[in-house]
């Protein structure tokens, strides 16, 4: 982490944004908390929401480039160590669907999951896992649709987890934040 | 189909644009005084390995010899450049394939490489150190490196900075595609975009 000490360029902007950002139809918050680093908070109380997926761009237009899907408990993200003195945008969408559990075989440098795709119109498959001890299912895993199989090398405390596959369909996308990095 | 992402309601007022002095939105990165460029390229196919525009593919598992599909582009000097690219990894049956190079051609060789295994690490494969897991089969993944030619090379993943590593001077270039590294074999498809170029 870099410049985490010189903060005071960038509170303006930290008190500036919540004031905006608390209408109920832009529940997506961005907050420079030092000058190479944006944390973004978002509050979803919709019921059947199954995670979410946030995207950044530096340019509005786009392409915007997904960070990560993550589970519907999740409602902070920090988006760290970024190119200085550069404007960067987010958004969040919410996307559902079911799950399955798959079937797995063993392989000598991973797993390999099976499942039928019973989905009529998915926008994709998440492998999602919940670690040993784990209390909910996190996506470590997007795949197109129609798949039907997929393989999977797990880290070291992901090999005594439990996997299930989401059939997801995208939704509604939030407001955009935009913020500059200082430095 | 991709799990491209559909817009049901047109999203709202950008909050911070009305409050935040924001330069204009530039795509490339950091601070300013950038050329966009064009440089010329070449494409290299060797052992298994076939290029069909943007997309690199290594047909064989074969852990030995050149297997290699990649553009490799027009030697610079001096200066600053900055290379943008976006790449989805659509199959990866073998691992240790090397996707971003950049390459000291008056010095040793391979002075960068950005490479991944099967799993999803991204790493550079002088040194080994990790930059990411975020290379895994079916995600798009944002590449900028910065070249200050005889002081330092940064690589940012997703927008954020991995890896800093001290430079030499004398003559570079920049390649992209899918490469069997040494300790590394196929299959793997590789798919870039929205590749772009900068100097100043």
């Amino acid at each position: 982490m870099r410049g985490k000490a010189r903060i005071a360029a960038s509170a303006a902007l930290i008190l500036a944004l919540p004031a905006c950002s608390a209408e109920p139809e832009q529940p997506l918050r961005a907050a420079l908390t030092t000058p190479t680093d944006i944390d973004l908070t978002w509050r979803d109380d919709r019921s059947g929401i199954a995670g979410h997926v946030l995207e950044f761009a530096t340019d509005e237009d786009g392409p915007y480039t997904v960070l990560q899907y993550l589970a519907p408990q999740v409602t902070d993200y920090r988006h760290p160590d970024l190119m200085p003195r550069t404007t960067f945008h987010y958004r969040l969408t919410s996307y559902r669907g079911p799950t399955a559990r798959p079937h797995l075989t063993e392989r000598p440098d991973g797993i390999r999951l099976t499942w039928s795709d019973d989905s009529p119109a998915e926008d994709g498959y998440l492998l999602e896992i919940r670690k040993k001890d784990g209390e909910r299912y996190d996506p470590v895993a997007v795949l197109d649709p129609d798949t039907e199989a997929t393989d999977f090398v797990p880290l070291p405390d992901e090999k005594r987890a439990t996997y299930r596959v989401r059939a997801f369909v995208l939704g509604e996308r939030s407001n955009v934040v935009r913020l500059t990095t200082g430095e | 189909m991709r799990p491209t992402l559909r817009t049901l309601t047109v999203s709202t007022a950008l909050c911070a644009t009305s409050l935040l002095a924001a330069p204009h939105a530039l795509a490339e990165v950091e601070p300013g005084g950038w050329q966009s460029v064009s440089p010329t390229y070449t494409e290299q196919e060797r052992g298994c390995g076939q290029i069909d525009g943007l997309t690199f593919r290594l047909t064989c598992s074969t852990a030995s010899g050149d297997q290699r599909a990649e553009r490799r582009y027009a030697t610079y000097t001096g200066g600053t450049r900055q290379f943008e690219g976006y790449f989805r990894i659509t199959s990866l049956s073998g691992t240790r394939i090397s996707l971003k190079q950049t390459f000291h051609e008056s010095g040793s060789g391979p002075y960068f490489m950005l490479a991944v295994e099967r799993g999803g690490r991204l790493y550079a494969v002088h040194g080994g150190t990790t930059l990411s897991n975020a290379g895994t089969v079916g995600a798009t993944v944002r590449v900028n490196t910065v070249h200050q030619v005889g002081a330092e090379h940064r690589t940012y993943i997703n927008g954020s900075l991995k890896h800093t590593y001290a430079s030499p001077g004398g003559s570079f270039y920049d390649k992209f595609g899918a490469y069997r590294t040494n300790s590394g074999n196929g299959t793997a498809t590789v798919e870039w975009s929205n590749v772009r170029f900068w100097r100043k």
